[in-house]
């Protein structure tokens, strides 16, 4: 993979996230690679607390004690975020990795106009005359589909909606034209038509800026029809990855199927919905071997001795099972 | 927002009516202030000339409605001690005491609010365990003795700062110290509590995401959010040392108010004392009006009604 590394907009290696906190250390993230190509849309799932939006923040170089990066590299065009200086990160951050975090609510600041925000995001980073400040505000405004823009620029967050907040959010991560944008969890906390008109928006703006888009959820709706890979994360890992459609159709990992298996289907005849035994490890204690082998219905000896390596099923599938291969 | 204004005006009218009974009733309590008026040789027919004299033989009711009308015509009495009107010597002393309040306060947002700030972004650290010291000190020396105590340093062992007297620069400076520490601690812990609410937000992240320098994340996203409790407090302590600058007025020989209230208080001139108690109550009220309307414009969430 090394020799393709040059032609991938972000490649994590074995990235590491630790929480150092009095109860011991949190292996939030332990140990992530993936990569993601020039306007490309990655799903990253897995459930709650898996570290997918720690991952998230990481990229970011955003996690505040007690967290720290403890090892891996980010390369993103082909350079090593981890090695920057703050300084430098400063220029990265909002410029050409932005984020869109979960709950719109929270996530506007309440005392300033919305418009004085978004124009905030373009200033941090470019000079612009007053004029071409408040076009390029209004025309954000008009890509996220927010009406009567030149009025709406005057609101106070509060006096909005929370699908039009989470839109701005996505105004204000739009602002520089970024090349990777994070979605984490986005639409989370938005009711479902909201939630499937944001989806359609991104999808629209994917294809209209062809912005690279690292989508974070649990939910495998959303995956299939916005991203074009995923990886499936588990307690700090990856255990699978692959084409979006190949995987969801052929599951290699048994967390994989469990996961499919747990999203009711329409049509289906089945009364009962299935569901994963037990829970995620304590990130304080994580298993030895597999960290899923507690709750894997075909766990094995070896599965319980040694974390499985990871495995590739095809050019661009691979899991971490000692079941596939 | 005219309605709310309407609802405030007449609650605080209320207010001011129940503390005014309140202090007719309290200083009445308090004695004959006849007997400190004349010489101990006089009469009892001297006492009771001048007590009809000064309205005093009239029953209760009477009296505080007497009182009252005075009152709502601007009339506060004269004092007994000067014979002037109440107002007079409030007005010739309320300048002195303003001087000295926003001197204070200003003072003690200058030192608490930058404190609070880096103490809430130093947490755990040595910068935030020097503003819990301070806090605590702030909080547990009365201003008396921390008068005192800067008297004794900067007036008689270095010999840079007068003990008492007002006129320039140099009188304000011992007498706003002593008053404005208190403030300084109750304002530092507040500004850091509500500092560390703040950066907890997701919008504190977004400012981050936008890649904003830390400076502007902390005080321009943070501290804006972080004001709105800290100056509910403030402007409430502004009237607390307005009108609660007696202590350190008498330290200081401070010609204000304050000093003023305690002199009628010792030669028991009751019109003063409850012109001024009065006065400061109604400043009182119209102060919390005034916070509230800055906060329309400090949170835009904010509605008044």
């Amino acid at each position: 993979m090394s020799e393709l590394a040059n032609s991938h907009l972000l490649q994590v290696i074995d990235l590491k996230t630790h929480f150092f906190v009095s109860r011991g250390t949190l292996k939030a993230v332990d140990g992530v690679s993936f990569y993601l190509n020039k306007g490309e849309v990655l799903g990253i799932v897995g459930e709650s607390a898996c570290g997918k939006s720690v991952t998230g923040l990481s990229l970011m170089r955003l996690i505040e004690p007690p967290g720290k990066i403890v090892g891996g590299q980010i390369l993103f065009n082909g350079e090593d975020l981890l090695k920057l200086g703050e300084k430098d990160m400063l220029k990265i951050r909002g410029r050409q990795i932005t984020m869109i975090q979960q709950n719109p609510d929270t996530s506007l600041n309440p005392v300033f106009r919305i418009g004085n925000q978004i124009a905030e995001a373009i200033t941090t980073h470019r000079k612009l005359s007053k004029e071409a400040l408040n076009e390029k505000v209004i025309e954000l405004l008009r890509l996220v589909r927010i009406p009567s823009p030149e009025v709406r620029a005057l609101d106070y967050p509060h006096q909005m909606s929370g699908g039009m907040r989470q839109r701005i959010a996505g105004a204000i991560a739009l602002a520089c034209d970024a090349n990777l944008l994070i979605a984490d969890e986005p639409t989370t906390n938005l009711d479902v038509t909201t939630q499937a008109q944001y989806i359609k928006l991104l999808e629209q703006i994917q294809s209209e800026t062809g912005v690279g888009i690292i989508f974070i959820t649990h939910d495998f709706g959303i995956v299939s029809t916005l991203t074009d890979r995923v990886a499936v994360m588990y307690a700090g890992r990856i255990v699978e990855t692959g084409p979006t459609k190949d995987l969801m159709e052929k599951p290699a990992h048994p967390y994989t199927r469990a996961l499919l298996d747990s999203v009711p289907k329409p049509g289906s005849s089945s009364t009962r919905l299935h569901s994963i035994q037990g829970g995620p490890p304590n990130p304080n204690k994580m298993p030895p071997g597999c960290r899923f082998a507690p709750r894997c219905e075909k766990v094995k000896p070896e599965c319980l001795k040694e974390y499985p390596p990871e495995v590739k099923i095809n050019n661009n599938r691979s899991a971490s099972c000692y079941y596939v291969g | 927002m005219t309605r709310y204004l309407i609802n405030r005006l007449t609650q605080g009218i209320i207010a001011l009516f129940l503390s005014s009974v309140l202090v007719f009733i309290l200083l009445r309590m308090t004695g004959d202030p006849t007997l400190l008026l004349l010489t101990p040789d006089a009469t009892l027919a001297d006492v009771a000339a001048l007590r009809v004299q000064l309205g005093l033989d009239q029953p209760y009711p009477v009296q505080y409605f007497l009182f009252m009308r005075n009152i709502l015509q601007g009339d506060f009495g004269n004092s007994l001690f000067y014979h002037r009107p109440v107002l007079d010597l409030i007005a010739a002393r309320f300048p002195a005491t303003l001087l000295l309040a926003i001197t204070a306060n200003a003072l003690g947002m200058a030192i608490a609010l930058p404190f609070g700030v880096i103490a809430a972004t130093h947490r755990e650290k040595w910068q935030d365990t020097m503003a819990k010291v301070t806090a605590i000190l702030g909080q547990s020396l009365p201003n008396f003795w921390l008068g005192i105590v800067l008297i004794q340093i900067f007036s008689v062992w270095l010999g840079w700062l007068p003990s008492s007297g007002y006129g320039s620069l140099k009188f304000l400076i011992l007498p706003a110290v002593a008053l404005g520490f208190g403030s300084v601690a109750a304002i530092l812990r507040l500004t850091r509590s509500s500092m560390l609410d703040v950066l907890s937000a997701d919008y504190i992240r977004l400012a981050r995401i936008k890649g904003l320098p830390e400076r502007l994340v902390i005080w321009k996203h943070a501290l804006r959010n972080a004001l709105i409790p800290v100056v509910t407090f403030a402007g409430i302590y502004f009237v607390r040392t307005l009108a609660g600058s007696v202590v350190v007025e008498t330290i200081f020989a401070w010609p204000g108010v304050g000093r003023l209230a305690y002199e009628a208080v010792v030669r028991r001139d009751f019109p003063v004392e409850q012109g001024i108690l009065i006065l400061f109550t109604a400043l009182f009220i119209l102060f919390n009006l005034m916070i509230d309307i800055i906060y329309l414009f400090l949170d835009p969430r904010v509605k008044l009604r």
